[in-house]
């Protein structure tokens, strides 16, 4: 399956590549989510089941979840960012 | 090819086609509610065909057993997901999309089929005042956002910025 | 019947490619979020046939696990991102720039 080992080869790259350079935090971590499913499925391709399912758990899954629930607790700490500016000597 | 494989086949295109139109019900779809709707489509069906079109060619029944708990699994995570996601975007005030035709053709024609006025839709007569009352802050989004091009107030823009937030 | 296998395993694929853009647009978060979760599903589907096309049946174990875990990524962002009862915790990043 040539095709599909191209397409996985270039959606790698993009995702990795789209995961860096955004400045959108909650947008990275979604690239990164799907960058751990690109790669399981890059695992498989190359006849590493094993391998596939550590990084379809650790980077698709775990990781994520660890990520987002990160990103909200930045969000809700904090959150008051313009009022203390104004209020700073 | 036996009768079986054909059945086969074409429950595999079916759901690949499935998957394709769950696709592109979130690519083209306006707003959220909707985009969920497409979504679950997707989920449920495109993944049941498959997987029913690999159960013939399953080598042992507990092969059979282990495919259809992956899709059981599937349903009812997909359920659970656009459910939450759903109810999650009707208590933050989300305003679903209102972009019913104008029975009296006032609406401006390159809007048609598009995002009309909130105003024009019969949605917006009935729908946002009841989730102006359903929704704890009395405040739901009625003007009308357009999902893809929320208009959200300055203010409202502000997220963590790693770079600059040390330096509080 | 391999062949056909294979067809539907890049058009799986393609399918997951196109979502990336659903993925990068937004605008709202859960746009995103839910782009996410539908490539779970796809992936799920892909590892399916791509057993069944390489004869390795650990690969369903794989999609087991992945099917398992795409949930808790949208219940974490449910639940820790995206919560907020009228309070609002965090906006919807309807964001343009870059």
């Amino acid at each position: 399956m040539p095709w599909l080992d191209l397409t996985l080869a270039l959606a790698l790259i993009v995702t990795a590549a789209l995961a860096l350079s955004t400045g959108d935090l909650f947008r990275a971590v979604v690239m990164f989510i799907v960058f751990g499913l690109v790669m399981a499925l890059a695992w498989v391709r190359l006849e590493a089941p094993d391998i596939a399912l550590a990084e379809a758990a650790i980077g698709a899954g775990l990781t994520g979840v660890l990520l987002l629930d990160t990103l909200g607790y930045l969000n809700r700490r904090f959150r008051p960012v313009e009022p203390d500016r104004n209020e700073a000597p | 090819m036996t009768a079986i494989e054909l059945v086969q086949g074409l429950l595999l295109a079916a759901g690949a086609g499935f998957f394709a139109v769950g696709t592109l019900g979130l690519l083209r779809f306006p707003d959220v509610y909707s985009r969920v709707h497409a979504l679950t489509k997707a989920d449920n069906l495109g993944l049941g065909l498959i997987v029913f079109g690999l159960l013939p060619s399953a080598a042992s029944p507990a092969t059979a057993v282990k495919l259809l708990l992956v899709w059981g699994i599937a349903l009812v995570a997909s359920a659970t997901a656009g459910y939450l996601v759903a109810r999650a975007a009707h208590r933050r005030g989300v305003a679903p999309w209102t972009g019913t035709p104008d029975p009296q053709g006032s609406v401006d024609p390159k809007n048609r089929g598009r995002r009309a006025n909130a105003a024009h839709g019969l949605w917006a007569a009935s729908v946002p005042d009841r989730l102006a009352r359903s929704h704890p802050s009395g405040e739901a989004r009625r003007d009308g956002a357009r999902p893809d091009t929320d208009p959200a107030p300055a203010s409202a823009k502000r997220r963590f910025d790693p770079d600059t937030e040390g330096e509080r | 019947m391999t062949a056909l296998l294979e067809l539907v395993a890049v058009l799986l694929f393609a399918t997951l490619a196109a979502g990336l853009l659903r993925v990068w647009r937004g605008p709202g978060i859960a746009d995103r979020m839910l782009a996410a979760q539908l490539f779970g599903t796809t992936g799920v589907a892909l590892l399916l046939v791509l057993a069944e096309v390489q004869a390795a049946p650990a690969l369903r174990d794989v999609a087991l696990v992945l099917a398992l875990l795409a949930l808790l990524a949208v219940l974490a962002f449910v639940a820790r991102v995206w919560r907020g009862t009228g309070s609002v915790d965090t906006e919807d990043a309807s964001d343009d720039r870059d």
